[in-house]
């Protein structure tokens, strides 16, 4: 089965980007943005990891649930925008490329830098080895 | 072979089919909001659920969902195989151990040491009434009801039912572990014991293991003081309580692991073992044909039942 790709923006991003050719004058600040936006995604999947699946509607039959339709990808990565040094030897980010404004959204401040997450994806399906005794299917241990 | 994994009632929970059907793959996305519904219905850490609900209603008759109905029968039924020692209304006791809230919320050191006396209200299962024919439930004052390890145990029991429609299926709830039959290839799931020793050997990414299960149908679960405990008053405290004295079961065992017909009775045995210790717990479980069990004792000793076969274990 194909593995479902939940972030479709994700691989279009360009975090950051240095003008070629010049030297790398502001790279300190680069790697500090780096890490910004690495801790900020680590953020962000914790939030999904922890927040768990949306509530279904309707009273439960007692049981015998009834599998729901799936439901579509919700989330959507904008892009941060691009960092450009100054003459000064600072860097300053660009105004962020356009992105697609999900409807009801409302913009960010302006200035910010960075765009809101609208939702978060559910759990994904993914296809894994036959289990065997090398790599178990799972592990009984005390809850944690 | 497809796989989920989601976070609920506190735990990581997966569940797998082994099929490649887009069927297959539908069901496994509801797995998720099956949990949330029962979560909503059978948790104590939720203000609004239909078990808060129930609690705060002591003294008259309360109808209830068939869900909360099903793991009021079973939690009832675990209290008196368990002899009073698996029981419902030990709300008060894991409150005052300091466990009122979802597990990773309790501040180390939280335990109220203290003469305390044992809380009002442990035996008051005894006193819960049932009446099948409106579905309705009856608590008496002082009754206050806390499911945990049953409802989690139902949870994969029932997911498992489910989801063995579209092939072979295993639910793993927190460690508690359910699977529907053989695999696909007629081969038993292979099942991992997690090691709880410090010591333990690991691979990258994948917990220490004593060995690996091989069980075709049924259920194991595994109960423990090596993961929810913590320190007060230079004593070890953790979340087991022995009903009998209201507080965190003295045992010499770490961690008891049972394999059984299904999770429940597993969850529940596990615990079984565990507050009995491991000599009369192993004693226990030899009492019960349709049980086996692997007790790792808090000074480093694995002892199994007789019908733990090493045929099945592979270490």
């Amino acid at each position: 089965m194909k593995i479902e790709n939940t972030y479709p923006g994700a691989q279009r991003g360009c975090l950051i980007t240095a003008p070629r050719g010049k030297a790398r004058s502001g790279s300190v600040d680069h790697v500090k943005a780096l890490l910004t936006t690495g801790a900020l995604a680590a953020i962000l999947w914790l939030w999904v990891t922890l927040a768990g699946p949306e509530d279904p509607s309707g009273e439960a039959t007692g049981g015998t649930p009834e599998p729901l339709a799936s439901s579509p990808v919700l989330m959507q990565w904008d892009p941060l925008p691009t960092l450009v040094p100054t003459p000064q030897g600072g860097l300053v980010r660009t105004a962020p490329p356009p992105s697609v404004k999900r409807k009801g959204a409302s913009p960010p401040p302006a200035g910010s830098g960075l765009r809101v997450v609208q939702s978060l994806p559910p759990p994904r399906v993914i296809q894994v080895p036959v289990p065997s005794n090398q790599r178990p299917a799972a592990v009984t241990r005390s809850s944690r | 072979m497809l796989e989920i994994s989601f976070r609920a009632m506190g735990c990581w929970m997966k569940a797998m089919v082994d099929s490649d059907s887009p069927h297959a793959a539908a069901a496994l996305r509801a797995v998720p909001r099956w949990f949330a519904s029962w979560e909503r219905r059978l948790s104590r850490f939720r203000e609004d659920s239909e078990l808060n609900r129930l609690n705060h209603r002591p003294g008259r008759w309360i109808r209830v969902s068939l869900p909360l109905w099903e793991v009021l029968q079973l939690a009832l039924w675990a209290a008196r195989w368990s002899d009073g020692r698996v029981i419902p209304t030990i709300l008060p006791a894991l409150e005052m151990a300091g466990y009122d809230r979802s597990f990773e919320k309790v501040p180390m050191g939280r335990y109220r040491s203290g003469s305390e006396d044992r809380p009002l209200g442990l035996d008051a299962w005894r006193l819960i009434r049932l009446n099948p024919e409106t579905r309705s439930v009856f608590l008496p004052d002082g009754a206050r009801l806390d499911l945990g390890g049953i409802a989690k145990g139902w949870a994969a029991d029932q997911a498992v039912r489910h989801l063995k429609a579209y092939g072979p299926a295993l639910v793993d709830a927190g460690g508690d572990i359910a699977v529907s039959g053989p695999m696909a290839n007629g081969e038993p799931w292979p099942i991992g014991v997690a090691d709880p020793r410090p010591r333990g050997r690991a691979s990258f990414g994948q917990p220490a293991l004593l060995g690996i299960l091989r069980i075709s149908s049924g259920g194991v679960a595994t109960s423990g003081r090596d993961v929810r405990r913590w320190r007060h008053g230079g004593e070890e405290r953790h979340h087991l309580i022995d009903p009998r004295t209201g507080r965190p079961a003295q045992t010499d065992v770490l961690t008891a692991t049972v394999v059984a017909p299904t999770v429940v009775e597993a969850e529940v045995a596990a615990k079984v073992v565990f507050l009995l210790g491991s000599r009369e717990g192993l004693a226990w479980l030899e009492t019960h044909p349709e049980l086996a069990g692997l007790v790792v004792r808090e000074d480093g000793m694995v002892l199994a039942s007789s019908r733990w076969s090493m045929d099945l274990f592979k270490s």
